[in-house]
């Protein structure tokens, strides 16, 4: 009986100190996730982080390249973004395109190698008002693709580019980051 | 003096010394050791009295016999008699007027018993117990004493049949048929047993209830996927009366995953609630219920360790099968909350979500 009102006592102390709970996820929007906003305020997105690294930049000469990577519990250490990029089991990279998300995608599509397994593209939109176009491919080797490309009004295109050890076609997770974005 | 009665008076003296010695004798108790068949006794001789002729001349004078109305019963022998049971039987051979003084007088060859005998006397029977017993002050009716007076119409209206038997019954009317009393009861069906289960203190439950996929969403609005959890659970009450106290060990499962590719959480619950006993097979009970616990998340394929915890509301009913088995259905109003790291600070996310729950236990 001791052991009972013990166990009783701790959790009359321990439920109102660990709370009933911050956020609602039955009404919040992506719950549970940081907003991550593009330094030069290009855009922005929502992701779990973890396991998402925090996005770094990239920048050569003009290119100009968001990176963020979810990298395997055994990752080698490096600012190598060949051997970052090659380990992760998920990698997302951010880059404006020229044109609106139709022609954007279409010009992916012919830069494609022959082999490559495409899935028919399919329009997206989110509430924050940016809309494009999505599509997924297949690389040699088991390597999955998922390219989105948004734009708002008046905004640039942005291509997110997402890469996988798995097929991510209907991932929700990458969806969610995907209708999160928003283009400033 | 004439001749004549100095004849009689030589007579009177003959007769008297003569008489006196044989009724000593015939006084005196039995000889200890006379022998069995010829030899005079001892202290017969002395007496002048033949040995032959003990049978007709000892029996003891009719005067000195008190009269008898019946064949005397022999008397039980005491608890703490020391006489042998041949002893007894010697005694009741005694007391048994078919049988010769003389083989009386064989039988009892102790003198220790003999003289402890001493005298016969004659005990009057006992009252017969079918003659009734003559009281002090004797009713003038002898009649059982009756706790409730007689109804006064000799044919009482039945009283109707109370539904259950209680300690409120109605006396019993006593009804006179002759001489002989009689109590009339009205006719009370056996009360049907009423059934008391045994009330909960294991059970083996099954509940399933609706959380989110932190990080997804399928949906525009960035609303979170819905993921359903079904949790295998252990309850035990260590009290379980009118309040019962549970402890729960529960784990629970992404339903569509086991171990390897989802999300799964393991807690420890204490519960606290109300049990009703007495609606026989069903056993209605409310419980509060507050555990914590881990949950393992899988997003994008690493493990991500995270915290539990859950208050919820279950209300619900145990159907006993047996006195000590039953179903158990339950439907609760759930509060998961799950805790995680986001950056470096600690948030955590709940929704509010009903949850059924079955169970069987004992």
């Amino acid at each position: 009986m001791r052991a009972v009102k013990a166990l009783f006592v701790c959790a009359l102390a321990v439920g109102p100190a660990a709370g009933c709970g911050d956020i609602d996820a039955g009404t919040a929007e992506y719950p549970g996730t940081i907003l991550y906003q593009d330094p030069d305020g290009g855009f922005e997105f929502r992701l779990l982080q973890p396991p998402w690294l925090p996005p770094f930049l990239y920048k050569f000469e003009d290119l100009r390249l968001t990176f963020s990577v979810v990298p395997p519990p055994d990752a080698t250490v490096t600012t190598n973004l060949d051997i970052i990029l090659g380990q992760a089991l998920f990698s997302l990279q951010f880059s404006k395109v020229g044109g609106d998300p139709a022609a954007a995608i279409a010009e992916v599509k012919g830069s494609l190698p022959g082999g490559a397994s495409i899935e028919p593209s399919a329009p997206i939109s989110n509430t924050s008002g940016s809309s494009g176009v999505q599509m997924a491919w297949e690389e040699e080797g088991e390597v999955f693709h998922r390219d989105a490309f948004l734009a708002g009004t008046g905004t640039p295109t942005f291509r997110l580019h997402f890469t996988a050890q798995k097929d991510i076609t209907d991932d929700p997770m990458i969806g969610q980051m995907i209708s999160s974005f928003r283009a400033k | 003096m004439t001749a004549a009665s100095k004849a009689t008076a030589l007579g009177f003296v003959i007769a008297t010394v003569v008489a006196v010695p044989v009724a000593r004798a015939q006084l005196q108790p039995p000889p200890f050791d006379a022998p069995a068949q010829g030899a005079p006794a001892q202290g017969a001789p002395a007496q002048g009295a033949p040995a032959q002729g003990a049978p007709a001349s000892r029996q003891p004078p009719p005067a000195a016999q008190p009269p008898r109305a019946a064949p005397p019963a022999p008397a039980p022998p005491p608890a703490s008699s020391r006489r042998s049971q041949p002893a007894a039987a010697d005694e009741a051979a005694i007391d048994d007027p078919k049988v010769s003084r003389a083989d009386a007088d064989e039988a009892i060859d102790d003198p220790k018993v003999s003289r402890r005998l001493g005298t016969r006397i004659s005990v009057p029977p006992p009252p017969r117990p079918s003659a009734p017993v003559a009281s002090p002050q004797p009713a003038p009716v002898s009649r059982p004493a009756l706790a409730v007076p007689p109804a006064p119409s000799p044919s009482p209206a039945p009283t109707p049949p109370p539904a259950r038997a209680s300690a409120a019954a109605p006396a019993p009317a006593p009804v006179e048929a002759g001489d002989i009393p009689a109590i009339e009861r009205p006719y009370t069906p056996p009360a049907e047993t009423t059934f008391e289960p045994t009330l909960p203190r294991l059970k083996f439950g099954l509940r399933r209830f609706e959380f989110v996929q932190l990080g997804a969403s399928n949906t525009p609005t960035g609303l979170a996927a819905p993921e359903s959890f079904n949790t295998f659970s252990v309850d035990v009450y260590p009290v379980s009366r009118l309040v019962r106290i549970g402890l729960t060990s529960a784990f629970g499962w992404q339903s569509g995953t086991w171990l390897s590719d989802g999300d799964y959480f393991a807690t420890q619950t204490v519960s606290l609630g109300l049990q009703y006993r007495d609606l026989g097979r069903i056993v209605p009970f409310i419980e509060g219920f507050g555990g914590v616990g881990y949950m393992r998340r899988v997003q994008f394929e690493r493990t991500i360790p995270t915290a539990f915890w859950q208050f919820g509301i279950d209300a619900g009913m145990e159907i006993y099968v047996a006195r000590v088995g039953y179903l158990s259905l339950a439907l609760g109003y759930l509060r998961p909350i799950n805790g995680f790291a986001k950056r470096q600070q600690f948030t955590s996310v709940y929704v509010d979500t009903w949850s059924f729950k079955l169970g069987i236990g004992i």
